[in-house]
């Protein structure tokens, strides 16, 4: 009698309290940006040279904030013909801003001196794998990139968040 | 497996040894229904944590974040309103329970020695509750907690001599604000629970030292001869008791979906504030102390209750334990109560009795529920009472006065230099405009001229008004009249003038086809110079070019609701 009485309260309690605390796994709290965001104009685009361009999300959730126009992180384009690469600017190897150096024809990471080549590949430096590309489509003349992330330090390109 | 642990703790910790002491503590008399108060007190005292620390895995304090994130939990978070709900309805139903502890033990004198340290010990604990009644109330910066608290802050502050710092530290600064909140919540969640679990450790220790105070009516040999055990017949009725609480308060926090939520602060609105009830007394009370008594009543009335409860130990020392030989004392404890429920229902029977109240309550329940609607779609970052700017409505009306009361007027603001649009295109407008387009309130500052005045029986200008309203697919036509309208509009020579097909152009007047319609509007304001429309008379910016179509919609959206109908 006494323990069953101790099980039921603390079942009464306890049940809603995991699910209370839970929520987290079973919904997204932070979340928005996820769809394709128009990035540039094609035609603005030169042909063979990559350009920077920031990722606005038009809304971005956090928890009980919505937070309107927020740059989620940059990519760098390159335009050959009509269709588009989009590069995420974040290095694969420790997340550094990954830059263009014109000169060299080439992205340079600042702080391990990891080289990619136009194509992505690896040049030089301790990154695992190439640059990480992002979808892109083409509509109405704008261009679209699905942001997103991507693990760090591995060889496999396995999205995050 | 289980019996080797347990062997393994029993070793080093001697728990249980412990437990026989615990389970076995005699109860003088024998077990009572009496006793379980404070058993269910100290079981209300863990649920308010287990319940707080889950709140706390939510909520945010600052001004900025405060009512959304509490919103957020009672709205989007799984079972969010339960836990919220149970939290609101303990700090009630601890009130409540400890007003039924201290009238059993003080009318079976257990605040007379050897006891007198447990009595006091519990009175202080008494003040500690009611903190964190009043500190918790603030929390979810809500319109409900932010007067009403600034009542309390305010009193502080009128305390002599150090009242103005007093309430400076309390609130952190001379106004409410984000330190307010801060150091709020660093009371109710950190410096009242440390200082209730000491006392109540000393309370329960000092209990289990002297013992329950027995009931009078047996002698002393008989209470010997009648104690049993902790376990299990007290600690069976505690559990029961536990049981009927947690199930009440669960019964109740059900139909009524939770702890309620009012709308966001907001500093600038007239709010007509009431405490939690268990300060509704003190409230009371303000009221009988108008002008310069009420501060020192305020302040006076709870020392008092307070210095008569912390002085009972020392008064009331005639060795006779019935109740019925110590009347003055168990009455001034009873006075109180009573003094205090009196002046409780009172406060609730005026509120119930006031339209303006109940008015007013009304009122903040929709704007309350608006609100949490709202805060749905993500509380902008400013926090507060931005999360109206959620409605499509708000938003039009600012694009409104950005873009349109420069000519529009509009609820009583923006210019007259083109047609006034409150109830526009609605039946009133209609026969307005009728009877004279070239008023001042229509086109008469425009330089759209040349529509005569329509004359006629009033019956006929009911018609022709039915017909160009019915024009916009409205809903509520009368067909009887629409069909009238339909003759008269060919007889009178409108249709001279105005096309209905929606496409045909300019005849010298606008074609009237869908006129008054959502969909036609945003048209329009895409392009009031279309053949169609204005045509070469229109002066009126192609909003086409300078609005998105979400924007266009939202105006289109606000306009044709001044015309009301379907």
């Amino acid at each position: 009698m006494t323990g069953l009485l101790g099980v039921a309260v603390s079942g009464l309690l306890g049940v809603p309290a995991l699910r209370f605390f839970s929520y987290p796994l079973r919904r997204e709290t932070v979340h928005g940006g996820e769809e394709p965001i128009a990035v540039a104009d094609l035609a603005r685009l030169p042909e063979g040279v990559p350009v920077r361009a920031i990722v606005v999300a038009p809304a971005r959730y956090d928890a009980w904030v919505r937070i309107d126009r927020v740059a989620l992180g940059a990519v760098w384009l390159l335009r050959r013909g009509s269709t588009v690469t989009a590069y995420s600017s974040v290095c694969p190897h420790a997340g550094c801003f990954v830059d263009f150096a014109d000169k060299k024809n080439c992205f340079q990471c600042p702080c391990h001196g990891s080289v990619f080549g136009l194509d992505g590949t690896v040049q030089d430096g301790p990154s695992p794998r190439p640059l990480d590309t992002l979808d892109v489509e083409v509509k109405d003349g704008k261009v679209l990139v699905r942001y997103q992330r991507f693990r760090q330090a591995t060889s496999r390109k396995e999205a995050v968040g | 497996m289980l019996r080797r642990v347990s062997d393994w703790l029993d070793e080093r910790t001697a728990y249980r040894a412990l437990l026989e002491h615990a389970l076995a503590e005699p109860v003088s008399g024998g077990a009572r229904w009496a006793y379980v108060f404070g058993s269910v007190l100290a079981f209300l005292l863990g649920l308010q944590a287990l319940t707080g620390i889950l709140l706390a895995t939510y909520y945010s304090p600052s001004t900025t974040d405060a009512w959304a994130a509490v919103a957020y939990i009672e709205d989007q978070v799984t079972l969010g309103w339960l836990i919220r709900g149970l939290h609101s309805a303990g700090a009630s139903a601890m009130v409540i329970v400890l007003g039924l502890h201290i009238l059993q033990t003080a009318i079976w004198g257990a605040y007379r020695r050897p006891r007198e340290l447990t009595w006091i010990v519990g009175v202080m604990m008494l003040g500690l509750v009611l903190g964190f009644a009043l500190t918790g109330y603030l929390l979810p910066w809500d319109q409900k907690g932010y007067w009403a608290t600034q009542v309390a802050t305010g009193l502080v502050g009128a305390m002599p001599l150090v009242g103005p710092s007093l309430q400076a530290l309390l609130q952190g600064g001379s106004g409410y604000g984000n330190l307010t909140l801060t150091r709020f919540f660093t009371l109710h969640v950190f410096v009242l629970p440390g200082s209730l679990v000491l006392l109540t450790v000393i309370h329960v220790a000092l209990m289990r030292k002297n013992g329950v105070t027995p009931s009078w009516r047996l002698s002393e040999a008989e209470l010997k001869r009648r104690s049993q055990p902790f376990w299990p017949e007290q600690l069976t009725r505690d559990l029961v008791a536990m049981g009927v609480v947690l199930g009440l308060m669960m019964a109740y926090v059900m139909a009524r979906h939770g702890a309620e939520l009012e709308a966001p602060a907001d500093p600038t609105s007239a709010y007509d504030a009431r405490p939690e009830w268990y300060f509704l007394p003190l409230f009371e009370l303000l009221k009988l102390f108008p002008g310069a008594a009420e501060v020192p009543a305020a302040l006076g009335a709870p020392l008092l209750v307070f210095a008569t409860l912390l002085a009972l130990p020392f008064l009331d020392k005639k060795p006779e334990r019935s109740p019925l030989k110590r009347l003055p004392y168990v009455g001034a404890v009873l006075a109180i109560f009573v003094g205090a429920m009196g002046l409780g229902v009172r406060a609730s029977v005026k509120d119930a009795r006031s339209e303006s109240y109940q008015a007013q309550r009304e009122r903040s329940h929709k704007e309350a529920l608006r609100a949490r609607e709202l805060a749905k779609l993500g509380v902008p970052p400013v926090g507060g009472v931005t999360v109206f700017e959620n409605d499509p409505d708000f938003v039009a009306r600012k694009l409104f006065a950005a873009q349109c009361a420069g000519c529009h007027q509009l609820g009583g603001a923006g210019e007259l230099q083109a047609p006034a649009l409150d109830g526009w295109a609605g039946r009133e407008y209609i026969a307005g405009l009728l009877r004279n387009a070239e008023d001042d309130r229509f086109f008469g500052k425009t330089p759209i001229r040349g529509m005569k005045p329509v004359t006629g029986t009033p019956e006929e200008l009911r018609s022709l008004v039915e017909y160009v309203y019915s024009l916009g697919g409205a809903g509520d036509v009368d067909a009887k009249l629409r069909d009238a309208g339909v003759k008269l509009f060919e007889d009178r020579d409108c249709s001279q003038c105005h096309e209905v097909d929606g496409t045909s152009a300019w005849l010298g007047g606008p074609n009237l086809g869908g006129w008054g319609s959502e969909e036609r509007l945003r048209e329009f304001l895409k392009d009031p110079g279309d053949p169609r429309f204005f045509h070469k008379k229109n002066k009126m910016p192609r909003f086409g070019d300078k609005l998105s179509e979400s924007e266009i919609a939202s105006l289109a959206r606000l306009l044709r609701g001044e015309r009301g109908g379907h």
